[in-house]
Formats: structure tokens, C-alpha cells, sequence
């Protein structure tokens, strides 16, 4: 069997690289990606950690992290539609009409 | 009887009125003015009949109207009074006030707002009134500041003129300076009484605090190292309050400029009834001054060094209406030295005389500025003598009373306030007094010889005599200025009688060659300054200078300009304040108290500006801060869970 | 309790309110009526108030008990919000009466005034100014501590925007100062506020569990004086004195005065008045009936301290306002000066005291409000506040002349007319204090002295002299409005200066009572 340490350190690969597409990639697209990537890497190491666990509590909530990503994006695309139409970029870097 | 007092100071008040609220054409508002105190006047005979009717002892007559002010333990009635002292001040007050109404009708004929004039006119003579009928002190202070307010308005009264507004306010502030004592006395009084009254009301109420001044014998307050004896505190607090009214100094300074009134408003508020004022009140008070051994020193020498001073710059004047303005000054002094020697019957007196014969002076000069087209420059005058025959008479009858001469009425007061120094030892006052006395003679004749005798200097106006209706009154008072001493002749003494119930003083001594040296010098001195000033007469030039100027040179400018004492008081106090009020006004207020509180707001505000710089709007940059954030806490975790 | 038996006190808070409320169904564009109506309801307002000290009780028949709350009179209590125990409670003593007799008085004259004066959106300025009057008279009226908030914040929204939307040049700036002075002060208030409520829902709820809390006023002053609720020293004065900063702020006490000149310069005349009229008034009422009776042994403790910065506010008041060359400055500096006499009456904590500063308070609106009125009728004329360019208007407007003169007397303390009988009423208090004594009244008696100084000078520019200015040579005197502003603003100025012992009368029981309690709380404690 495949020691639990091996997803953990799949999983922990796996968010970095998320961490690293939100912070350094400026297309809005692939930010959303990278947020996808952290949110399923989270979902292996849960998943990783039920079966060794032999318990229910952290599959239940990799359902609920399955929904809100779900409706994460629903919401972001949305948002990032509307951005597009306005702006006519999907560069995060162009949208900062919140500075203070 | 009671309703007959009240009367009459509610005639001119009905005047005043009428003259505010229905009439509108000129021959009305003088006839009705006139009219009222007319009747105020016969009204105040009445009473004081009724007054002689009593026996000497029962003679007041308390009036309450309503309760004036009523919170906690503090109550002061709406109550006036009437009493020997208060009798002989409303007969002056009515009685010249009546004669100034009409000669006004003269005076004033053809003014554009002569109608304001008799209702001011008429004011004044009502606060006047309640001035000297009030049984309380906050009453008298009504009337007090009331006469102050007509001052005002009537000082002001051709406020077209830059002069007349400044003096108008001049006379007011300078008065409140004195008011704001009063006021302090006012309520040490209430303190240490428990009431303003003067008197009780006959009723069995509470008796007023001149009843009980020895309440307050030896009773002190103040530091432990420099104690003073409340009786000292609030008469001497009274004695600024007067300073102010009855222009002694150090406050004497508004009353020359207020000259710049009409002149029957002169002759009436500035000489012969306002300013008599601060006399009233220390006679109606005269047991707490006399309560004080301290206060009544004061007050002599003040008089005394009003007198000189003023008697001194009098002579040095060129205006016709401030010779006497400063003349006026200096018999004030007079009076009030009385009052500090315990002359209070002499100074009530002199008070009376004065009231007749300087009304009657400064009338005649208003005749002869009516009479030379407003001309007040004595170097433009001269030779009116045989032009304005009737107002040269009145004028040097006038002007002999006020110099003291044998027998007119001046002479008997002024006498015996001289007798009274001498009779009880206070010889630095009586020769102060004496050389006033023989000061008066002087600057009298030598107005009487600038403006009447000579040669006409200034042929610019043909001078002429004043109608009727301003010379009959002129008449009437120079009567009153021949006889005016019969009321307290030496050897009658009515007027010490009739005042008996109120100052308790006997009549003095006759003081056979003090009256005689004092007349030879009066007369002696009169006529050296007739003789200088007529004699030198051709040395005279309009706009030059005085022919004493060549033998005593800066005095006689020091003399000119009352040694300088409003100068001094124009370059300290008012500049002063002024460069204080700019400099709290324009640098403090804005900078200091206001800069304050701006700059606790500036602070938030550039606070908050340096918080905004780190929201670029950039979305990676707040995730990399978010992510730093989250490792630092995790950070933190591990630390603290080795 | 209630002598009338229908809810007079709401009908008279209301009735503005539903003005409000009426205007707003009429056109925008119809000032003309949008004026009548105020004008109308304004009127109404004052009428239904008279009745207030015709069936007022001056010696209610339940005696002023030591230690018992203030006896009301009109009183409304309804529950309003149970969960917290507050309730919408109204009722008036003899400290509150003439206060809202002033406010409803005055209330019928800005509207008059701003005839001539306000052109632009008249609907909504209306509205602004009746609610305002809802809001004043709600403070005066208010018997529950939050509801006494509420309508306490309240003035502060209409007014700001008198100031910022129908000021002059630099409206916004003083509009926006102050809301947030004004509002920081009373924050403060609110906090202290709730940790009053708090105290007590924990003090009494340790004896009766389950007690909700109130904000009742009287019911803190019962629990307080019976010992039920007991406050330490260093909490009592730190309660006092958020109470104290608040309606320091509001008086505007020396030295939180620095909104007051820029407020008043920039308001329009309307809100001038009501601002010197009424509003300054919510400070010295909130002393007098808050910390007064709230914290007695901190009044105390603090009495002469404020009395100190008091006199500094009279003499600082009256100089700063002798060096002003702006009209309407000079006469808000002077509101400095007046108000600090009413502080100084409050704290010399005596009945001279405190009924002179009552009536001080009444006399400030209604000779300040004539002053700004004064302003406004020249500012409508020539457009400009300068003194300087005024001048020898006694000839050319006799009527509006005398008037002035009879106001700036007022404000100056003459005998015979209402301001001197507070202003000496107030220093007899202070003179007798013995929190305070003479060296206070030595100097406030200076500010007497500076005050004529000051007045004089704004008169003597402005009517003495010699017609300057050619365009001051035809002025129109005074029209009707006007003339009905100026005389009805004079009936009351001369008849409490010949007749103050009517309206001490109406105040006396209360203050008695007042200062009763004070004298009992200082020997308790």
C-alpha cells in the first residue's frame, strides 16, 4: 500500500504550484486554474487522510469543498465575463480600480 | 400718595412714548415734551408739599410696584421712594429739565429729526428719575445705565459726524468700566445684607441695608496678609461706579469729548443732572462711606485732584463748550470732596447750585453758537456783547456764580464746602479747593472776555440774538442763579434742615473770613483773567496760540490737552486691548485653539492616507500578502507548538 | 400624572415631523406654498405650546422629595423597546419649559426669515427646518436617555446640510466640520451611555434576576440616590465628563468654540438663528438636567474647573469678537462669550445659579437670534458681512436702526431689558457660590464691559457715521416680514427684562429641587 506520506507530499506539490499560478500567472483564466488546483489539492490530502483514518468526517467535507469550488466558479467566470466585457482583458493586472 | 410718585416719573415716560410710537411733526413733539415734564415738575411740588406736611422724622414714602426679579433667596423689588433727598434732586431734575425742554424748542427748531430728540430727551429724564427715586440699588442701577443710554444716544445724536459716534461710545464704555464696580458692589451688598433695599417699606418687610450698615462693622475679608473691612470693599467699589458717572478721575476722560452732543443735551445729561449722579448715589449711601475711614480718604482726594487737574485744563480750552465741560469736571470734584470730608449737605448743595447756574452757562453758550451760525472756536468769537444782549447778561451772571462771587448762588455752596475742610482739619483738600476755586474765577473771565469782549475776529457770520423762547429760560435760571442760595444760607440753614432726616448733619459754622478772602481772591483772579484776555485781545488769532503759551510754554500744552491723560489711556489701554483682541482674534483663535483641532483631524487624515498606499488594487498582491500572512501565522504555530 | 388627558408633549413634537411629511406632497417648484405651509405649521406649533405654561403647575402638587427623581408634568410613557427596556417617555419640569417655549417660539420667525433670504429648493429646505424643530423640541422633551440620544443626533443631520447645501463659499468645509465635531463629542455620550445602562442592569439585575435594563431617566436617578446603584468615584467622573464633552462641545464651551464662527458664518440666516437660537441651548439643558442630576458629587468635584474655563470663554469670547471685521463672526464670538455666563451659572450650582442661566439661555436666543436676523436683513441688501463697507444706515433705515439698537442692548446687559436680569442673575449665583466667589465674577464682570465694547462697535459701524457707501444710500428699510420678525423677537426681550419674576416662577420648583438634591448628594458623599 501506498504510505499516506507520498499523497501528503503530492498534495503539498501540487498546492505550491497553485500558490505560485495565483501569485505569479496574470491571466485571470489560469488564476482560476491554479485556485482549482489548491482547492483539489486539499481534497488529497483529505481523501488521503480518511483512508487512513478510516473515517467518514474528511470525505464528507471534500464534498463540500467539491460544491463550493463549484460554485466558486460559477460566480468567478461570471465576474470575469462581465470583467471581459468592460475591460476587453482578462489580465488581473489591468483590473485595479480599487486602488486607494 | 403713592400713586402721585409713581406719576412722576411715568409723565415723561408717557412722553417718551408718545413722542416714539405717535408723533410725527416737530411743534407736537416739543410742546408734548416739554409739557410732560412740565407737569412732572409740578407734580414733584406737590409731593414735596405733601412731604413738609410730615413730621420730620416719618418724611419717606415707599412705593412697590412688583417683585422684579424673584429666584431662590434673591429678590429684588420694582419699589421707588421719595424722601427730602429725593425731593430736591427730582425739583432739579424736573424743574431745569423742563427749562432745557423748551429752550430746546428753540434750539433744535428745524432739525430733520427733532422728534427723536424729545423722545431721547424724554428718556432721560425718566431714568434720571428712577435714578434718584429708586429704593434699591439694582433699580437705581436701572436708571444708572439708562441716563448712560441716553447719553449715548444723544452724545451721538448728529452721528453723521465721525466725532460724535466716537465720543457717544467713548462716554458708554467708559461709564460701564465704572458700572462693572458697581455691579461688584451690588453684590457684595447682597451678600452681606441679604437685600438691595435701601429702606424697608414701612410694612413691616425687611428693613433695608442702610438701616443696618452696622452690621458690618469690623467685619473683614480678604487674604489673611492684607485684610480690608467689607465696608471699605463696597464703598470703595461704589466710589469707581461713581468715578465713571460723575466723571472723576481717572475716568473723567469722556466728558469733554461728549460735548459733541446738542448743546442743551450738554447743559442738561453733562452738567447739570447725569453727571451729578455719582454725588446722589455716595449721598444716598453715605453710611456705608462714612462706615469706612479708608474709602472716604480716597474720595476726598479724588475730588480734590479733579478738581485741579480739570480746573487747570479748563483754562487752557478754546471750545466755548469745553471750558465748561472741564469746568464741570472740576466742580464735580468739588462735590465729591465734600462727600469724602462728611460734607454731604455742602455737596448736595453745591449739587443744586451748580445744577442752576452751569445749566444756565451752558445754555448761554448754545445761544451763542446759535447765534454765530455754530461757531464753538472762541478764537472766532468776541465782541458779542452788544449783539446778544440778554445772553451776555445771563453768561456773566452765570459765570460770576460759578466763580464764587458774593452773593450769588456759587458762592454760598462753594463756601461752605471750603468752611467744612477748614472747620475739620483737612488743609491739604482746602488749599487744593481754595486754588481751584481761584482757578474758576480765572478761566471764567477769561471766557467771558475771549467770546464778549473785544473785537469780532472771524467777520465770516453776523451774529445775533436768540429768540424768546430760548433767552425766557435762559432768564428764569439766572434768577435762580442770583437767589439759588437762599435755600441754605448760613443762617437759615433750610436746606441742612430738610436733609437732616436723611444725612443727619448739622448745620456748620460761618466762616466770616474765609468767605471774605475767598471772594477778594475770586474777584482778584476774575478780573486778571478779564484784564489778560482783554488786554492781549489783538495777540489772539484763529488757529494761534494762547498768550499765556509765551510764558509758560509745553504746561499750557501739557494744560490743553488735560496732561495728557487720554493720550495715555488711547496708547495703553484701548491699544492694548486692541493688539490683544487682533492678536487672539488673528494668530490664537485660528492657529493655536482651532489649529488644535484641525491638526487632530489633519492627523487621522494623514494617517489614513498612509494606510491607503497599501491598497495598490493589484489582486496578486494581496494574495501574496494573504499568503505571507498565512505562512507567518503557520510559522507562528510551529514555534509555539515545538 | 397627565393634566390634559390627550398626549399634548407628542402632538407638539409631531406636528412639525407631519409638516415634514405634507410638504412633501407639495410640487418643487412651488416655493410659495412650500413657505406657507412651514410657516403655517410652524405657527401652529407655537400656538398648541402656549398651552403648555398656562396648564403648567408652578408648584406641582406632589411635593420635590430629597433623593427623588425630577416631579414631571405632561407625561407619556409608551414601551418602545422592551429587549433593552427603553421607552418612548415625554414629559417637562420647570428647566425644560421655557426652553421649548423658546424653540417653538422662534420657529415661526426663521421661517419668516427665509422669505427673503433662500430661493434655491425651498421645499427642501423647509422640510429640513421642520424636522430640525421636531428634533430640537424631542431633546427638550425626551425622558428616556435613548430616546433623548436619538433626537440628540438627530439635530446634527438637517442642520448639516442647512449648512452645506444653502451656505456660502466655503459651506462644505464648515458643514463637515461640524457634523464631526459635534458628533465626536456625542459619541462619547453614547458610549457613557451604555455603560451606564449596563451598570445598572447588572446592579439591579444581582438583586431582581431577570431584569432587562432600562434607560429610564428617572429610574437611574431613583436607584442612584437610593443606593441601588452606586457608581465609584473614578467611574462617576469618567461618566461626567463624556456626558460633559458632549454638551461642551454643543454650548461651545472655550475652548471647543472653533466650529461655532465657521458654522455661523457659512450657515444661512435661518440656520444662523436656529443654530445661536436653539441649538447652543441643547448643551447648557444637557448640563443642567444630565450631569447635574446624574453625577452630583462629580459636579462638584469639577465645578470650579469649568467655571475657569467658563470666564476664560467670556473674556476670550468678547475680545476675539471686538477684533472681528465680519459681522456674523463678531455675533458668533459674542455667543461664545454669552454662553460661557450660562456654564458659569450651571456650575456656580446654586438656585441663583442655575435659574439665571436658564433664563440666560432663553435670553441668548431670542437677542442672538435678533442679531443674526439683524445681519441677514443687511446681507440680503448689499451681499456683503464686511463692516467696513457699512455705515451710516440710521438715516437711511431708521426703523431697522432702532431695532438694532434695542437688540444690541439686549445682548449688551442693559437694565430693563431680559439680558441683564440672566447676566446678573448668573453672577449673584456665582458671587454666592461657595464653589466659586468673587475672583470668577471680577473677571466675568469684565466680560459685561467688553460685551457693550463689542456691540457698540458693531453698531456705531453700521448705523453711525456718515452714509459711505453709495450703494448703502437707497436701502429700503425694513418690509413687513421683517418688521413682524423684529417686533415679535422684542415683546419678549423687553418684557423679561421688566418682568423676569413670571418666568422664574415657572423654573423656580424644579431648580429648587435641583439644587436640593445637589446640597444633599455633596453632604452625603
Amino acid at each position: 500500500m501506498v504510505p499516506t506520506s507520498y499523497y501528503i507530499l503530492l498534495s503539498a506539490i501540487l498546492f505550491t504550484i497553485g500558490v505560485l499560478g495565483v501569485l505569479l500567472r496574470r491571466n485571470a483564466i489560469v488564476v482560476f486554474m491554479s485556485v482549482e488546483l489548491m482547492l483539489n489539492a486539499a481534497n488529497l490530502a483529505l481523501v488521503a487522510f480518511a483512508r487512513e483514518q478510516l473515517g467518514v468526517e474528511a470525505q464528507v467535507l471534500v464534498f463540500f469543498v467539491i460544491t463550493v469550488a463549484a460554485a466558486e466558479v460559477a460566480v468567478g467566470l461570471a465576474l470575469l465575463v462581465a470583467i471581459f466585457r468592460t475591460k476587453r482583458t482578462a489580465d488581473v493586472d489591468e483590473v485595479s480600480t480599487l486602488k486607494g | 400718595m403713592e400713586l402721585l410718585i409713581w406719576l412722576i416719573p411715568l409723565l415723561p415716560f408717557i412722553g417718551f412714548l408718545l413722542n416714539v410710537f405717535v408723533i410725527r411733526r416737530e411743534r407736537e413733539a416739543g410742546l408734548v415734551a416739554s409739557g410732560v415734564v412740565v407737569a412732572a415738575f409740578v407734580v414733584t411740588l406737590i409731593a414735596v408739599a405733601m412731604l413738609a406736611g410730615m413730621p420730620p422724622e416719618e418724611r419717606r414714602i415707599v412705593s412697590t410696584a412688583w417683585e422684579w426679579i424673584n429666584t431662590g433667596s434673591f429678590r429684588v423689588p420694582f419699589a421707588i421712594m421719595f424722601d427730602p433727598l429725593t425731593a430736591v434732586m427730582a425739583l432739579l431734575i424736573t424743574g431745569v429739565g423742563a427749562l432745557i425742554h423748551i429752550y430746546s424748542i428753540g434750539y433744535m427748531h428745524g432739525d430733520p429729526r427733532v422728534v427723536r430728540y424729545f423722545a431721547y430727551l424724554n428718556l432721560f429724564v425718566t431714568m434720571m428719575l428712577f435714578l434718584v427715586m429708586a429704593n434699591n440699588l439694582l433699580l437705581l442701577f436701572l436708571g444708572w445705565e439708562g441716563v448712560g443710554l441716553c447719553s449715548f444716544l444723544l452724545i451721538g445724536f448728529w452721528f453723521e459726524r465721525k466725532s460724535a459716534g466716537e465720543a457717544a461710545v467713548k462716554a458708554f464704555i467708559v461709564n460701564r468700566i465704572g458700572d462693572a464696580a458697581f455691579i461688584l458692589a451690588m453684590l457684595a451688598v447682597f451678600t452681606y445684607f441679604g437685600t438691595l433695599n435701601f429702606y424697608g417699606d414701612g410694612e413691616g418687610g425687611q428693613i433695608g441695608f442702610l438701616e443696618r450698615v452696622s452690621d458690618i462693622a469690623g467685619l473683614r475679608i480678604g487674604p489673611d496678609w492684607q485684610p480690608i473691612f467689607v465696608s471699605t470693599a463696597i464703598s470703595f467699589l461704589l466710589l469707581i461706579g461713581a468715578t465713571g458717572k460723575s466723571a472723576q478721575f481717572p475716568l473723567f476722560v469722556w466728558l469733554p469729548d461728549a460735548m459733541a452732543g446738542p448743546t442743551p443735551v450738554s447743559a442738561l445729561i453733562h452738567a447739570a443732572t447725569m453727571v451729578t449722579g455719582g454725588v446722589y448715589l455716595m449721598a444716598r449711601t453715605e453710611a456705608l462711606f462714612t462706615a469706612s475711614f479708608t474709602t472716604q480718604g480716597w474720595v476726598a482726594w479724588i475730588g480734590a485732584v479733579t478738581a485741579l487737574l480739570a480746573g487747570t485744563a479748563a483754562m487752557a480750552q478754546w471750545d466755548i463748550k469745553r471750558v465748561l465741560a472741564y469746568s464741570t469736571v472740576s466742580q464735580l470734584g468739588f462735590m465729591v470732596a465734600a462727600c469724602g470730608m462728611g460734607a454731604y449737605v455742602a455737596a448736595i448743595f453745591h449739587l443744586l447750585t451748580h445744577g442752576i447756574f452751569k445749566a444756565l452757562l451752558f445754555l448761554a453758550a448754545g445761544s451763542v453758537i446759535h447765534g454765530t451760525h455754530d461757531t464753538q472756536d472762541m478764537r472766532r468769537m468776541g465782541g458779542l456783547k452788544d449783539a446778544m444782549p440778554i445772553t451776555f447778561r445771563t453768561y456773566v451772571i452765570g459765570a460770576l456764580a460759578l466763580a464764587g462771587i458774593v452773593p450769588l448762588a456759587g458762592f454760598w455752596s462753594k463756601d461752605e464746602i471750603l468752611a467744612h475742610a477748614i472747620s475739620h482739619g483737612h488743609t491739604p483738600i482746602f488749599i487744593i479747593l481754595f486754588l481751584t476755586s481761584l482757578l474758576t474765577a480765572f478761566y471764567m473771565g477769561r471766557q467771558v472776555a475771549l467770546v464778549f469782549f473785544g473785537t469780532q475776529r472771524d467777520p465770516g457770520y453776523h451774529p445775533h440774538e436768540s429768540p424768546a423762547i430760548m433767552t425766557v429760560p435762559l432768564i428764569v435760571l439766572a434768577v435762580g442763579a442770583v437767589i439759588g442760595g437762599v435755600i441754605n444760607l448760613p443762617v437759615l440753614h433750610w436746606l441742612t434742615d430738610w436733609l437732616e432726616p436723611v444725612l443727619h448733619e448739622k448745620a456748620g459754622e460761618f466762616n466770616i473770613w474765609l468767605a471774605l478772602i475767598a471772594t477778594i481772591g475770586a474777584v482778584g483772579t476774575g478780573y486778571l483773567g478779564w484784564w489778560v484776555y482783554t488786554t492781549n485781545a489783538a495777540r489772539i488769532k484763529i488757529g494761534g496760540k494762547d498768550p499765556a503759551y509765551r510764558y509758560s510754554g509745553d504746561i499750557w500744552e501739557g494744560m490743553e490737552e488735560a496732561w495728557y491723560l487720554d493720550r495715555l489711556y488711547q496708547r495703553t489701554v484701548v491699544a492694548g486691548f486692541e493688539q490683544l483682541a487682533n492678536f487672539l482674534a488673528r494668530v490664537f483663535d485660528p492657529q493655536g485653539v482651532d489649529g488644535l483641532v484641525m491638526g487632530i483631524g489633519r492627523f487621522f487624515g494623514g494617517l489614513a492616507n498612509g494606510v491607503r498606499a497599501l491598497q495598490t488594487g493589484y489582486v496578486r498582491t494581496y494574495a501574496l500578502v494573504f499568503t505571507v500572512g498565512v505562512l507567518l501565522v503557520l510559522g507562528v504555530m510551529l514555534w509555539f507548538a515545538r | 400624572m397627565n393634566q390634559l388627558g390627550f398626549p399634548l408633549l407628542s402632538l407638539i413634537l409631531w406636528l412639525p415631523a407631519a409638516g415634514a411629511l405634507a410638504l412633501l406632497f407639495v410640487p418643487r417648484a412651488n416655493a410659495g406654498l412650500a413657505r406657507q405651509v412651514s410657516l403655517a405649521t410652524m405657527i401652529a406649533t407655537f400656538l398648541l405650546s402656549l398651552l403648555l405654561p398656562l396648564r403648567f403647575e408652578t408648584n406641582p402638587m406632589q411635593m420635590a422629595v430629597v433623593g427623588a427623581p425630577p416631579v414631571m408634568q405632561f407625561v407619556e410613557e409608551v414601551p418602545w423597546l422592551p429587549i433593552v427596556g427603553a421607552t418612548y417617555s415625554l414629559g417637562i419640569d420647570g428647566i425644560s419649559l421655557w426652553l421649548v417655549m423658546l424653540t417653538t417660539f422662534l420657529g415661526p420667525i426663521v421661517t419668516l426669515s427665509t422669505w427673503d433670504s433662500v430661493h434655491k429648493d425651498v421645499r427642501n429646505f423647509q422640510i429640513l427646518l421642520l424636522i430640525l424643530q421636531t428634533a430640537m423640541i424631542g431633546v427638550f422633551v425626551a425622558q428616556d436617555l435613548l430616546l433623548f440620544y436619538l433626537f440628540w443626533e438627530f439635530t446634527l443631520i438637517p442642520m448639516t446640510f442647512l449648512i452645506g447645501i444653502w451656505g456660502s463659499q466655503n459651506r462644505i468645509y464648515a458643514a463637515r466640520k461640524f457634523f464631526l465635531y459635534t458628533f465626536a463629542g456625542s459619541v462619547l455620550m453614547l458610549l457613557a451611555l451604555i455603560a451606564l445602562h449596563i451598570l445598572h442592569r447588572d446592579a439591579i439585575a444581582a438583586v431582581e434576576p431577570g431584569f432587562r435594563g432600562t434607560f429610564s431617566f428617572s429610574q437611574f436617578v431613583s436607584d442612584l440616590r437610593a443606593g441601588r446603584l452606586t457608581l465609584d468615584t473614578t467611574t462617576e467622573r469618567l461618566l461626567f465628563g463624556a456626558f460633559f464633552l458632549a454638551f461642551a462641545v454643543k454650548v461651545p464651551l472655550w475652548p471647543f468654540h472653533t466650529w461655532l464662527p465657521d458654522a455661523h458664518v457659512e450657515a444661512p440666516t435661518a440656520g444662523s438663528v436656529v443654530l445661536a437660537g436653539v441649538l447652543l441651548k441643547l448643551g447648557g439643558y444637557g448640563m443642567i438636567r444630565y450631569n447635574l442630576t446624574l453625577f452630583p458629587a462629580a459636579s462638584q468635584w469639577a465645578a470650579p474647573a469649568l467655571a475657569v474655563l467658563a470666564v476664560i470663554g467670556i473674556i476670550y469670547g468678547a475680545a476675539v469678537a471686538f477684533a472681528q471685521s465680519d459681522m456674523k463672526k463678531l455675533v458668533a464670538y459674542s455667543s461664545v462669550s454669552h454662553m460661557g455666563f450660562v456654564v458659569l451659572g450651571i456650575f456656580a450650582l446654586n438656585a441663583e445659579g442655575i435659574s439665571g442661566a436658564l433664563l440666560q439661555m432663553v435670553n441668548h436666543g431670542l437677542s442672538t437670534s435678533a442679531l443674526f436676523l439683524m445681519v441677514g436683513v443687511l446681507y440680503e441688501r448689499r451681499h456683503t458681512r464686511e463692516l467696513a463697507e457699512y455705515g451710516g444706515l440710521w438715516k437711511v433705515m431708521p426703523v431697522f436702526a432702532a431695532f438694532s439698537l434695542l437688540v444690541a442692548l439686549s445682548s449688551a446687559g442693559l437694565p430693563g431689558l431680559n439680558g441683564f436680569v440672566g447676566e446678573f442673575t448668573i453672577i449673584t449665583g456665582a458671587f454666592r457660590s461657595p464653589l466659586l466667589g468673587w475672583i470668577y465674577v471680577a473677571f466675568a464682570v469684565g466680560g459685561v464691559v467688553l460685551a457693550a465694547a463689542y456691540l457698540l462697535k458693531l453698531f456705531r459701524s453700521v448705523f453711525m457715521g456718515d452714509v459711505s457707501q453709495p450703494a448703502n444710500a437707497t436701502l429700503p428699510d425694513l418690509n413687513r416680514r421683517e418688521l413682524t420678525a423684529f417686533a415679535l423677537l422684542s415683546i419678549p426681550i423687553v418684557v423679561i427684562g421688566v418682568y423676569p419674576a413670571f418666568f422664574f416662577a415657572g423654573m423656580q420648583h424644579s431648580v429648587a429641587a435641583l439644587v436640593a438634591d445637589l446640597i444633599a448628594q455633596a453632604a452625603g458623599s
